[in-house]
C-alpha cells in the first residue's frame, strides 16, 4: 500500500509499535516480565473491558512537566491526558471544573482496586467516549452526553513494573470503596 | 512476505507488515460492517490479534494472506457475537475510537465502495454456514480456492466441492453464485 496514512492509520500504528516493542522487551525480561504479555490487546478492547496495562516509558525531562491536561473541545467532549500518576485530587478538581465528577485514585505499585464496584453505566448511542493506555501515557475522552447526567468516571491506576495498569469507567449508581488488591496476572 | 514470525517482537518489521496489508484488512472489515467506528475498533482487533498470534503463524497451513484473513474472520466473528449477546443490555461502557474528519471521510468512502458486497453477503445469508462461508471467502473477498481452505482449515478439495454445491443451491441467477476462481 503506497497511500498515505491517515489520522487514524497512524495513530494505529504508533500504538501497535508499541504493543510489539513491549513484546520485546518482555521477550528480554523473561519469566517476570511475561506479566504484561497480552497487555496490547487490552488497549484496545479497554472501552468494553475498562481496564488496561501497558508499558508505559517516562522520560526524565516529562518530571518536570504537568501531571495531567484536561481540555474541553468545542463540541463538549472532555480529554484527560495523564502523563504521571501523581495529583490525583487536583485532576477530580480539574474535572469538576468541566462538569465531570470523578473518583480518581493512584495505588500503590501492582495493585487495583477490588472489581466491581460500580455498575457500569450505558453509553450514549456511537458514543465517542474512549480511554486507552499508551507509551505517552493515559488518554480518557469522555463523550459529554455520557457524562451529563451526574454519572461519575472512575480511574484508577498503578505502576507494574515497568508499566502502567490504568482502569477507566463511568457510572450513574453508587460507587463501593475501593479495597486495593494484586493486579492479576494475564 | 516472510517475516511474520518475526513481527511479534519487531516494530519494522510489523509495521512493513501493517502498511503492506492496511488497506486488504480494512476492506475486509467494510464488507461486513458499515459503522466507520466499529470498523476502526475492529481493524485495531485485527492487527492486535495478529501481533499475538504471529509467533504462531505455521507456513505449511496456509499462505501469511489465508493467515491474516482466518484472524480478521475471527475477530469479526467475535464481534458479530457479542453484539448479539449485548444488544440488548447496558450498551458498551466506553464507546469507540474517536476519528479525525479526514480518516472519517476514508471510512465512509471505503463503507461506500464495499456496500455491493455487503448486498451480495446478504444474498447468500439463506445457505448453510459451510456453504456460505467457502462462497464468502471466494467470491467476495476474492480469495484463492487454496486461500479460503487455508483460513477454513479444510482442504483445496473440500473448498471445491463445497464451492460447486453452494453455486447450485444459488442458482445461476445469483451474481455470487458464478465468481472467479483465482489461481493459488
Amino acid at each position: 500500500m503506497n497511500r498515505e496514512l491517515d489520522t487514524f492509520e497512524v495513530a494505529l500504528l504508533h500504538e501497535l509499535r508499541t504493543v510489539v516493542a513491549g513484546r520485546a522487551d518482555t521477550a528480554q525480561r523473561g519469566p517476570v516480565g511475561a506479566f504484561h504479555r497480552g497487555s496490547g490487546r487490552k488497549i484496545f478492547l479497554a472501552a468494553a473491558a475498562v481496564a488496561a496495562t501497558v508499558l508505559l516509558t517516562l522520560t526524565p525531562g516529562a518530571l518536570s512537566s504537568p501531571a495531567y491536561a484536561v481540555e474541553q473541545g468545542s463540541n463538549g467532549d472532555v480529554t484527560v491526558r495523564i502523563d504521571r500518576l501523581e495529583d490525583a485530587q487536583q485532576l477530580q478538581r480539574a474535572l469538576r471544573g468541566f462538569g465531570v465528577t470523578a473518583d480518581v485514585r493512584y495505588l500503590g505499585d501492582g495493585m487495583q482496586c477490588t472489581p466491581n464496584r460500580f455498575q457500569p453505566a450505558a453509553s450514549a448511542p456511537r458514543s465517542r467516549t474512549q480511554f486507552s493506555v499508551g507509551s505517552n501515557g493515559i488518554s480518557v475522552v469522555l463523550d459529554r452526553r455520557d457524562v451529563s447526567q451526574g454519572q461519575t468516571v472512575v480511574i484508577s491506576a498503578s505502576h507494574v513494573g515497568n508499566g502502567v495498569h490504568g482502569e477507566v469507567g463511568i457510572t450513574a449508581g453508587p460507587l463501593a470503596p475501593c479495597l486495593p488488591v494484586p493486579v492479576p496476572s494475564p | 512476505m516472510d517475516i511474520i514470525g518475526g513481527f511479534g517482537s519487531d516494530p519494522n518489521l510489523f509495521e512493513a507488515f501493517y502498511r503492506e496489508h492496511l488497506e486488504e484488512v480494512q476492506r475486509f472489515v467494510a464488507r461486513r460492517v458499515d459503522d466507520p467506528h466499529i470498523a476502526a475498533d475492529l481493524t485495531a482487533d485485527i492487527f492486535v490479534a495478529v501481533i499475538e498470534g504471529a509467533d504462531g503463524y505455521d507456513p505449511r497451513v496456509g499462505p501469511p494472506r489465508a493467515w491474516l484473513f482466518g484472524i480478521a474472520r475471527n475477530v469479526v466473528l467475535t464481534e458479530y457475537r457479542r453484539r448479539a449477546r449485548f444488544s440488548r443490555a447496558i450498551g458498551r461502557l466506553g464507546g469507540h475510537r474517536v476519528l479525525e474528519p479526514d480518516a472519517l471521510e476514508h471510512a465512509i468512502e471505503r463503507i461506500d465502495a464495499e456496500r455491493p458486497a455487503r448486498v451480495l453477503r446478504t444474498g447468500i445469508a439463506g445457505l448453510t454456514p459451510v456453504l456460505r462461508d467457502v462462497l464468502e471467502l471466494i467470491a467476495i473477498d476474492e480469495l484463492s480456492v487454496t486461500e479460503a481452505a487455508a483460513v477454513l482449515g479444510i482442504s483445496p478439495n473440500t473448498a471445491r466441492v463445497r464451492l460447486h454445491r453452494a453455486r447450485r443451491q444459488l442458482g445461476h441467477a445469483n451474481p455470487v453464485a458464478n465468481p472467479v476462481e483465482v489461481s493459488p
